[in-house]
């Protein structure tokens, strides 16, 4: 546990530019808003029949949508996920369970810095944090936004940032 | 020499834990160079059955079985997510279980002893007391998850990997006295994410190779490697889940309380396939040593005192040790002929 | 084979097509393991002095540790260990085979499993099939033989799988649409294949040609080493030389001459066994060097490989 922990030593993803899977049966667009760059993508796409744009911000239940859209999917399905970083592994997750591989899953880099915060004192998510340290919802402890990440989770580990010693709070710092 | 399971010791509060001359003398004692360096370190594990070493057996089982049997206990009683086995994990759980069970009743025949008719076993654990019938194989017949029912009765955590396109993940574990790390937040990461926060290894390739040369191990040639840290007290649950209890005690280190307060926490991982699943089990055993004990030995103390001088910079900050590391140093030197 | 190799006996020896013959293990000493769904045994065959090895697939349910059973195909072109097996061994016999070892494990969080056998390929799903009943798995298997050489198990398959199971006879010219099959599967389908090399990138192609991920295409290829000109092989550390005959593999000359080598597949497909090697030109024939590892000729894999040049070095 560190109070200056360096910012190398991560397994923070890495996002690659998106290319559509041309060959690809069924072609899913999934975003957290609306967005210019998914609606072009998705209008490329050519076979019009085979392809679905969902955004969760105007869909009342996403979760059942996908679960809807992949239930009758073929195997060669692709989905692409557009959002904040929380978003797009909450969904990577979700299109795992349905069946989907890594290779089948493009996700756009995150729209912004914001990150979900996974308290290990208490085990609860913190959403949109922007700057580390950051206080937890649930037990309100200071915590360090560490680099490590689970993608299970969406959300970075956090831990007390002044356990050893309780005067010793860092400057804040946002994330970059 | 192995001595005897002892009366219950404590690993916090009031920290009753000692270690014998016996088991001063037996310590995995870990640095093999004057100058530590990360490297695989991985050998096989060939238990000889007859040096009295912590490698005399497949499992060690010393005088502080009981000690840690109840701290285990403690642990799982008062914190959550400790122990978690993922659904497609129970055959693998249950391969764990047949391969500690066989393992304790060859090597300890004096405390432990299992019957099997077909399917229904019946284990008895005479250290703890204990007699237990089940149906190998079916959950439902254990009072709790089988990982969770066997790993009460080892020294050690456990961490179950599944392995899959040629890579592992942490699917199911028991973890109550982990150098700092969480099994709640890894659970399901592949093995380079859950070593994402060790500094260095990765340029090197380490943990390339290491995955390599897990993925292809086979049932019946276990391998085991050493890693160590230091810990204040003789405290074996320095989880991240409970740092807001025990990150204190790092400030409570001073040059005349060094030699009783730093210990030397050695983990020796011995990491096996399992048969019916192909899964991996690695026994995370965590050894504890004073350095007030430790210095005893003077081949040690020179050592030691050598391989912390020459800690590089990232390590001593990713093991935790910025505020005692100097401190260790400066004791130690006296040890040193060279400072 | 390392030195936990197991000693055991020949229990039973059946016919199961004209040119697959089924061989049933059981132990002498120690009980024999259990293992799991996908994995293959070495069997050391002695013929003539020289020491053979093969890597044969389980076919047995896994959770059966009583004995282990494997079925040999009697091969064109081999170095005399099916011929061996068909020919020479005995109800009765001792024999010594190394503890299993998996290359080829089922992907249990797949939605559904589609099982795509070519004659004898058929073995490891054979292991399969219990383990996938119990856990309720989705699976469907398709067989493909030549009725009157390979066909075997078809009937206990078809009363194991019901509805689940297709067979093709290409003799009566009934063939599979490997394309069709593979494009028409739900999503979530992971699609194993064990059977000739042809079988193999048939099904590999189709599945690039509709942008599937290779990550769920998976494959066991029953590669043994084949024979290729004698040659002699120098040992660096030792200055000793041996002598590479026809019919062993530079692995099994090795071996003999007591040099051991890590190994797992025998079919150049693992990388266990891979040695450097210092003067001489290599005849690659495995699937594990990479193109440009290949041409630097640094590299060997003895299990299968074998030497362009009449003499070669290498670094053991």
């Amino acid at each position: 546990m560190n109070n200056e922990r360096e910012h190398e030593a991560t397994n923070r993803p890495f996002y690659e530019s998106i290319e559509i899977n041309k060959h690809s049966s069924y072609q899913l667009f999934i975003g957290e808003l609306a967005s210019d760059t998914l609606n072009e993508l998705y209008e490329t796409c050519i076979h019009y029949d085979k392809k679905q744009l969902c955004i969760a911000a105007t869909s009342p239940d996403i979760d059942s949508d996908l679960t809807f859209f992949l239930s009758t999917a073929p195997v060669n399905t692709t989905v692409y996920i557009q959002g904040s970083e929380a978003f797009i592994w909450k969904l990577w997750q979700r299109v795992k369970v349905l069946g989907l591989v890594d290779e089948q899953i493009k996700m756009f880099q995150p729209e912004n810095k914001q990150r979900d915060l996974f308290c290990v004192h208490c085990f609860t998510t913190t959403h949109e944090v922007t700057q580390t340290p950051a206080l937890c919802d649930d037990c309100q402890r200071l915590l360090v936004v560490t680099e490590h990440f689970s993608k299970h989770h969406a959300a970075y580990m956090g831990y007390q940032v002044n356990a050893e010693n309780p005067t010793e709070i860092p400057d804040p710092k946002e994330f970059t | 020499m192995r001595i005897a399971p002892k009366p219950v010791q404590s690993f916090r509060d009031d920290f009753t834990y000692t270690n014998s001359a016996e088991a001063i003398k037996r310590f995995p004692f870990p640095f093999v160079d004057d100058e530590y360096r990360y490297t695989v370190n991985i050998e096989a594990h060939k238990p000889n059955g007859e040096d009295g070493s912590v490698y005399e057996y497949f499992l060690d089982v010393d005088e502080h079985y009981l000690s840690e049997v109840a701290e285990r206990a403690k642990v799982l009683e008062e914190a959550e997510g400790r122990c978690l086995t993922m659904p497609h994990m129970d055959l693998a759980c249950w391969d764990l279980v047949e391969r500690i069970m066989l393992s304790l009743t060859e090597d300890y025949p004096e405390y432990f002893s299992l019957t099997m008719d077909g399917d229904n076993w019946t284990w008895e654990n005479k250290l703890l007391k204990s007699k237990d019938s089940f149906i190998f194989g079916d959950s439902t017949s254990l009072p709790m998850p089988p990982l969770e029912y066997i790993g009460r009765q080892v020294q050690g955590d456990y961490a179950v990997l599944d392995q899959r396109n040629g890579d592992l993940f942490m699917d199911a574990g028991i973890v109550t006295c982990p150098a700092d790390w969480s099994i709640a937040f890894d659970a399901g990461m592949s093995f380079s994410e859950w070593h994402g926060p060790v500094p260095i290894a990765h340029n090197e390739g380490i943990f390339d190779r290491a995955l390599k040369y897990l993925t292809m191990l086979q049932v019946g040639s276990p391998v085991r490697r050493l890693n160590w840290t230091l810990t204040i007290n003789a405290r074996m649950d320095t989880s991240p889940e409970a740092y807001s209890e025990w990150g204190h005690e790092r400030t409570s280190v001073t040059p005349e309380n060094v030699a009783q307060k730093v210990y030397l926490r050695v983990e020796v991982q011995i990491i096996d396939r399992l048969p019916r699943s192909n899964a991996l089990s690695i026994n995370i055993r965590a050894y504890l040593i004073s350095l007030e004990d430790l210095v005893t030995n003077p081949a040690w103390a020179q050592r030691m005192h050598r391989a912390m001088k020459t800690l590089p910079p990232q390590l001593i900050e990713y093991k935790g040790l910025s505020r005692f590391h100097s401190m260790i140093v400066d004791y130690l030197s006296q040890y040193d002929s060279v400072k | 084979m390392s030195t936990n190799k197991i000693s055991v006996k020949v229990s039973a020896i059946k016919q199961v097509s004209p040119s697959i013959r089924e061989f049933t293990f059981t132990s002498i000493n120690e009980p024999l393991s259990t293992f799991s769904p996908g994995s293959h045994i070495i069997v050391e065959m002695t013929n003539n002095e020289k020491t053979y090895r093969n890597a044969y697939s389980l076919l047995s349910d896994p959770f059966d540790s009583s004995n282990y059973r494997i079925a040999v195909r009697l091969q064109d072109n081999s170095r005399g260990g099916s011929v061996y097996m068909h020919e020479h061994v005995q109800v009765g016999d001792e024999m010594y085979l190394s503890p299993p070892a998996n290359l080829f494990a089922p992907q249990w969080n797949a939605n559904k499993h589609l099982l795509l056998a070519g004659g004898v390929g058929i073995t490891p799903f054979m292991s399969y099939l219990p383990e996938m009943q119990r856990r309720n798995c989705e699976v469907e298997l398709h067989y493909m033989f030549h009725g009157t050489q390979t066909g075997a198990y078809e009937d206990s398959l078809k009363t194991q799988l019901g509805k689940s199971f297709f067979s093709y006879d290409s003799d009566l010219n009934n063939r599979c649409d490997i394309e069709k099959l593979i494009a028409e599967q739900p999503l979530g389908t992971h699609i194993y294949i064990c059977g000739p090399t042809g079988l193999i990138e048939a099904a590999k192609a189709a599945a690039e040609k509709i942008d599937l991920p290779l990550t769920m295409v998976h494959y066991e290829e029953f590669s043994a080493a084949k024979p290729g000109k004698s040659f002699s092989v120098e040992l660096k550390s030792s200055g000793k030389t041996i002598v590479v005959g026809v019919e062993e593999s530079l692995l099994e000359a090795l071996e003999n001459a007591a040099v051991q080598i890590p190994n797992m597949c025998r079919g150049g497909v693992c990388g266990q066994c891979v040695c450097s090697v210092i003067d001489g030109e290599i005849e690659h024939r495995d699937n594990f060097l990479s193109a440009d590892e290949k041409t630097l000729n640094t590299l060997i894999m003895p299990c299968v490989s074998r030497a362009q040049t009449e003499r070669i070095i290498l670094d053991i």
